[in-house]
């Protein structure tokens, strides 16, 4: 019997052992100074990082973490002050809450030069509440009306983007375009979501402690749910099945999210007009066009918008900060290396002016020879930053739920919006609604 | 009469049988769809739906190999699956046959905080958790991962009440009479009758393991000690998802095998151990 016991307790020493020897190193993290650990949410830093290791000789080692467990994992390590990560990133969205927690270290060296050479925004984003540098990014994400030409000469007798611009400049004007476009057989949008971008028009969701209900926004209710009752839209919600195959060619009427071969192939059928995405939805659109590659465009909409996008920027907690802060300069300041970029993903928008002025000729095949650099500069140094809020996310989804309770016929318009208001107040109760 | 009888019967059995069948089909579609997917690029995915295998299988794998090093992740997943699953079932195995066969002070007691802990969800603790680990300097160590599997409070609840019903106390009196030690009896004698509730209690306490997913992101900070779903999700980190669709059923339909494998195996053992009586009548 003793043997038996003997042999149970070595066997657990065994494996309490083979689990130290499966941590292998210390835990502290601090072996191979010389090496830089990132942490991100978007593949493209494994790009940078190679070409970094390239140019400089220091390793870089790129962990590659999914968009929704990305703050879990920051707020969680970075709370106990872990320098295991040198570089981390982040989404515009969850910026400010990582820079209130103090986990992106200061980079005010940059300031100047981020000021000089990066597009407003981007530098803007990069900022806390007190104006201190904390994130760079090397991409802008300027939106656009991604546009069907050959559509739009048939339907407006042009395709020139400004002249879609204007067709989609004011919510009155898509208004008149969905009609339009609805007699010849099309749909504007892939659905009404798609004018959710438009949201801060004229002026941010809260300003001084209250919500604004302003006239713009208004204006975007009413649309949304008149695009919806009269069906100017195909019902093929972003990211369905039907969504993505409308790029290629005509889909039927009310899709939904139903996989294609469901959908009775003799049902009428209609074409998707536009699509209103940042520019990485435009890579989107054009890698899934097909034969239709060549015949997109993109015009401005309502308002210039920005969505999404990496900022990178030094862990506060990291120990040698120096090296860290060469790297993020090196990927979001130097020059070769955005254009070097630009030409690697085939598309990205860079953040870099010059670089983009020095692009602007370019003639972008996919989107029939249309300067594509020169529109997205331009877009992207219209943004508004100030028109960006941390109750974006937050209080733009409850806005679309009020409007789809419309659409749907579940409310009138003054209940929904009370029942908005309600839930903002209810999410944020610092805020003050209109009563 | 007699071949009404028959008649009836068949009709009841046929549409038992067609039930089965249809819910046997409804179990095995969408793990048929995930198998299919996998062989099928991102573009495929999201514009069509297809019951037959695709032709993207070879890109899929390239696109899964490049990214992750999956059979070091697997590697990985299985070491802290198996180690923490022998962990949890004999001390659980222990804690139960303690807290239903001996009679002493606070056991009721004990079993009461047990219940209450069983409440408490996991996640809760997770941000302590990763305090306590840093304090005692075992991030990025599988130590955090495997050993507080030995408190598994339902485990250790549904083997005692397992142990109320399939042991009778008598069966330790001749033991005891022939002079052996209790863990003697433990082992030779309690854990074998066991075994098939262990058994069931192992293989979830081995999915559960395999799968886990939020600790192992938290605590793990090097890429070299992932587990398999801290790689799966990863491949999800593109702007466009539809690029690595494919990619991502491929490593989940790879991720099932170990399952599979673990459940044929212990689930012919439960079997085969719940018809064999412990008591001879």
């Amino acid at each position: 019997m003793k043997r038996i016991i003997s042999l149970v307790a070595a066997g657990i020493l065994c494996l309490s052992l083979a689990a130290c020897g499966g941590s292998g190193s210390p835990a502290g993290g601090q072996e191979g100074d010389d090496k830089l650990v990132v942490w991100t949410l978007a593949e493209d830093l494994k790009d940078f990082a190679a070409y970094y290791t390239e140019k400089t000789g220091v390793e870089v080692e790129v962990t590659v973490i999914a968009p929704a467990d990305y703050p879990t994992k920051i707020n969680t390590t970075l709370g106990s002050r872990n320098s295991d990560v040198d570089v981390i990133v982040g989404e515009p969205q969850m910026l400010a809450d990582f820079y209130d927690a103090g986990f992106f270290a200061d980079l005010s060296e940059f300031d100047a030069a981020a000021k000089d050479k990066l597009v407003n925004y981007v530098y803007e984003a990069g900022k806390d509440e007190d104006g201190v540098l904390r994130a760079l990014s090397y991409q802008v994400t300027a939106g656009s009306v991604i546009h069907r030409r050959d559509l739009a000469k048939e339907v407006f007798g042009t395709d020139d983007p400004a002249a879609i611009g204007e067709k989609f400049g004011t919510f009155d004007a898509i208004r008149q375009t969905a009609a339009e476009l609805d007699a010849a057989g099309y749909s504007i949008f892939g659905d009404t979501g798609a004018l959710r971008w438009f949201a801060n028009a004229d002026s941010p969701w809260v300003k001084d402690g209250a919500l604004q209900m302003t006239d713009a926004r208004l204006d975007y209710f009413d649309t949304a749910v008149d695009l919806y009752q009269n069906e100017y839209v195909a019902f093929a919600p972003e990211w369905s099945p039907a969504w993505y195959a409308s790029m290629a060619g005509p889909l039927p009427v009310n899709a939904g999210w139903a996989a294609l071969e469901e959908l009775d192939a003799n049902a009428p059928t209609t074409q998707i007009f536009s699509y209103a995405m940042p520019s990485w939805g435009a890579l989107i659109v054009r890698d899934n066009a097909a034969d239709n590659k060549g015949n997109f465009g993109v015009a401005k909409g309502v308002c210039s918008f920005f969505g999404g996008g990496t900022f990178i920027g030094v862990n506060e907690f990291s120990a040698n900060q120096e090296e860290v802060k060469k790297f993020v300069e090196f990927c979001t300041l130097n020059e070769e290396t955005a254009q070097w970029w630009l030409e690697e993903s085939d598309g990205d928008v860079v953040s870099m002016k010059s670089v983009l002025d020095a692009n602007k000729d370019y003639e972008n095949p996919s989107f029939g020879n249309q300067k594509t650099y020169e529109f997205f500069a331009g877009e992207a140094s219209a943004v508004d930053y100030s028109l960006v809020t941390r109750y974006d996310t937050a209080i733009g989804d409850a806005f679309g739920r009020a409007i789809e309770s419309v659409q749907k016929g579940e409310k009138d318009k003054e209940t929904a919006l009370n029942d908005f208001y309600m839930e903002v107040q209810s999410v944020y109760p610092e805020l003050t609604v209109p009563q | 009469m007699h071949t009404i009888e028959t008649v009836k019967t068949n009709l009841i059995k046929g549409v038992l049988y067609l039930a089965l069948i249809l819910l046997a089909l409804l179990c095995l579609i969408p793990f048929w769809m995930m198998l299919v997917n996998s062989t099928r690029s991102g573009n495929e995915i999201m514009t069509s739906f297809s019951l037959l295998p695709g032709t993207s299988l070879a890109d899929n794998w390239k696109l899964v190999t490049d990214n992750l090093d999956i059979f070091k992740g697997m590697l990985n997943s299985l070491f802290i699956a198996v180690c923490s699953t022998i962990l949890v079932s004999y001390f659980s195995a222990l804690t139960a046959y303690a807290l239903a066969c001996y009679n002493f002070r606070g056991n009721k007691l004990l079993f009461t905080v047990m219940l209450v802990f069983m409440m408490v969800p996991a996640q809760l603790g997770l941000l302590g958790f990763y305090d306590l680990c840093n304090a005692l300097g075992l991030v990025n160590s599988y130590i955090p991962l495997i050993v507080p599997a030995i408190a598994s409070p339902g485990t250790v609840f549904f083997l005692r009440q397992y142990i109320l019903s399939v042991l009778p106390k008598a069966i330790l009196e001749a033991p005891r009479i022939d002079g052996a030690n209790e863990l003697v009896i433990f082992h030779r004698i309690v854990l074998p009758i066991m075994s098939p509730g262990i058994a069931t209690m192992a293989i979830g306490a081995f999915i559960g393991s395999w799968n886990a997913y939020l600790v192992p992101l938290v605590l793990l900070n090097k890429p070299e000690l992932s587990t398999l779903p801290m790689m799966i999700a990863s491949l999800n980190s593109v702007k466009d998802i539809s690029n690595n669709i494919g990619a991502t059923y491929l490593a989940v339909a790879m991720s099932v095998v170990p399952i599979i494998v673990v459940f044929c195996f212990c689930s012919r053992y439960i079997i085969s151990s719940i018809s064999a009586g412990s008591v001879k009548e």
